[in-house]
């Protein structure tokens, strides 16, 4: 937020944590995941599953 | 390089110069020039931040490291996923509400002016430098590369990159990085592609697997915990964590290429389309590696890989070349040999002679630094290494012609990408948190905001250009650079820390725990070998602390 002259404000107001999770999300539906929620175990699944995949990768006996 | 290749890497330089300055025409206010006017489509962003991260010298860096070592640094990125969702629930919102130009401008609120400034001024000292070491690293890779001067090729990634930030701000920064990040995808599997069809044609895709696993060329994940040990997925998963939220949290490098998004959704989004395509590329990126060093096995590779010092070896021309060279032929035989013997073996299902392959490598390593050290007994450069050649030198002497042009305008793109991003956040934190925060209110107009906007860019390529062609000389400060990056990465992570989960933090504790983390960040990297991925948790807990502790012996803040 900026004063008219492009100037923030007085520092000594202490901004409140914004809520988390869904209520945090911003209007519309998330694309193909269709919540935030989805989307984020989404990422952490895939990310668990790419780390198995490239240790297979790594030990696999060619 | 041949007409064609020449063509191609100019016809690369001139388009994207051509379309930065074409995408960023019709700036008109500040917002526009250092946010894309908040319009941009996730995708675009989650390219942009891709395309920053990714530096020329990391592409070239981190071949040659699956090539000489194989491929552990992978883990550094297993983090990044859990980052990228952390900074989705915490930070991005706080950012993109309070509609911030930079992540400094919010510690102000939270704190004070003080802390703002302090934070503002370590970012620009860090990464003002940094940009310069962006700059020559890969400038004299490819100098040497292509027969150039450092000079030549410092202004090659810099001049145009300047060009059209200077006209377009952020806007031509994602959109030269979308074409970029395009163009370094396409590299990506070109050189994958080409060093599997380069094999020997009785050589499969399993076999060279196989036999970059039996030289530990696919190693990723250790699960060692000495905090000593580099790159184990305990200092990947946790100091990588750290360091990707320090990272893509607070560093306005990539702050603000997801402020530019068209919502707080395009943001968020931007940055989980780099969580599930990073730890990919990046492993595709370390599998080439880990491939050139398979070819090299049928191929007898240059024993320098730098084509300047190898000229200079030629000219010297000391006895002891030629018994070296000798031993390398012969050290290079063996181990094709043993390379085709093992893997006829695994082919016909037996175990095949890892003990004997290994033996021939260590040969072959041993025989080659013979050679190294005849370069560096005959011409006095004892600290001669050639790592990030090994990569540019595979591609010069083994792509054909067109694809070599490509493959090199890639590593510009890589180049160009970064310091783009680097040049428009400099010029932003300086615009925005010194001179429109300390001038006299109501003085400036959106005009002349945009002028001086445009001088800062200017300035800060001009000093990157600077630092660029002094580095050689600047020797050992550029070390101090580079560490003082370092300490300062968990420390600034450690203030937001402090800003987001406490209330009773203050700008006093803030400011001085800084300096405080930064110290004993010092004090473990010069007294221990505790690998830097550890330094950022270190950092941002001792900040954390130390600030905490501080804030609770000073007055609180007015609403605590």
């Amino acid at each position: 937020m900026k004063t008219k002259e492009g100037r923030s404000p007085p520092a000594s107001n202490i901004q409140e944590m914004p809520e988390t999770g869904d209520d945090n999300s911003d209007t519309g539906r998330v694309p193909v995941f269709g919540t935030w929620r989805a989307i984020y175990a989404s990422v952490i699944v895939a990310n668990l599953v790419v780390m198995v995949l490239i240790y297979i990768f790594s030990r696999f006996p060619y | 390089m041949s007409t064609l290749d020449w063509t191609v890497l100019l016809a690369y330089l001139s388009g994207i110069v051509v379309l930065g300055y074409w995408v960023g025409r019709n700036n008109r206010k500040i917002d526009d020039f250092f946010l894309a006017g908040r319009e941009m489509p996730w995708w675009a962003v989650g390219l942009s931040v891709m395309a920053t991260q990714i530096s020329a010298i990391t592409f070239i860096s981190t071949t040659a490291q699956a090539y000489t070592d194989g491929m552990r640094f992978l883990v550094v990125y297993f983090a990044l996923p859990f980052a990228m969702v952390i900074l989705c629930l915490t930070l991005v919102p706080f950012f993109y509400r309070a509609q911030v130009f930079t992540a400094y401008e919010y510690l102000e609120r939270r704190f004070d002016l003080k802390t703002r400034t302090l934070t503002s001024l370590c970012f620009l000292l860090q990464r003002g430098m940094a940009v310069g070491v962006t700059l020559y690293a890969p400038s004299i890779v490819l100098a040497s590369i292509l027969g150039l001067s450092e000079t030549t090729t410092i202004f090659m990634m810099a001049g145009g990159t300047i060009l059209y930030v200077l006209k377009g701000g952020n806007r031509s920064v994602i959109w030269t990085d979308v074409v970029q990040m395009g163009i370094i995808w396409f590299g990506i599997f070109l050189c994958l592609f080409i060093a599997v069809w380069n094999l020997p044609d009785t050589f499969s895709f399993r076999d060279a697997l196989g036999l970059a696993q039996a030289n530990g060329r696919l190693n990723t994940i250790s699960f060692d915990t000495n905090l000593e040990t580099p790159y184990t997925l305990w200092s990947g998963l946790i100091g990588g964590l750290f360091l990707m939220l320090s990272y893509f949290g607070c560093d306005q490098s990539q702050v603000q290429r997801y402020l530019s998004g068209s919502s707080l959704k395009e943001s968020r989004l931007s940055l989980l389309f780099n969580a599930f395509l990073k730890v990919p590329m990046q492993f595709l990126i370390l599998l080439t590696g880990a491939l050139v060093f398979v070819f090299y096995h049928f191929e007898k590779p240059p024993a320098l890989f730098n084509p300047v010092a190898e000229s200079r070896l030629r000219n010297a021309a000391p006895p002891e070349l030629a018994p070296a060279e000798v031993r390398y032929a012969a050290a290079f035989e063996a181990r094709r040999t043993a390379a085709l013997t093992y893997s006829d073996a695994r082919r016909q299902g037996g175990e095949g002679d890892a003990a004997a392959l290994v033996a021939t490598q260590s040969e072959f390593t041993a025989a080659r630094n013979g050679v190294v050290d005849v370069y560096k007994n005959a011409t006095g450069d004892q600290g001669y290494g050639d790592n990030n050649y090994i990569f540019l030198s595979y591609i010069l002497n083994e792509l054909p012609k067109g694809a070599v042009g490509l493959v090199i305008a890639v590593i510009f793109a890589a180049a160009m990408s970064t310091l783009s991003g680097e040049f428009n956040s400099l010029a932003t934190a300086s615009m925005i948190d010194f001179v429109r925060r300390f001038r006299a209110p109501g003085s400036g107009s959106d005009a002349g905001d945009l002028m001086l906007s445009r001088a800062f860019t200017a300035l800060w390529g001009g000093f990157a250009v600077l630092i660029a062609m002094q580095a050689g000389r600047l020797g050992s400060a550029i070390e101090v650079v580079n560490r003082f990056g370092s300490y300062f990465y968990g420390s600034i992570l450690g203030v937001f820390m402090l800003a987001i989960l406490t209330k009773r933090a203050n700008g006093t504790g803030a400011s001085l725990g800084l300096f405080a983390g930064m110290g004993v960040v010092a004090f473990v990297a010069t007294t221990t070998k505790i690998h830097f991925l550890w330094w950022n948790v270190i950092g941002a807990v001792a900040v954390f602390v130390i600030g905490y502790l501080i804030s609770l012996a000073t007055p609180a803040p007015a609403k605590a």
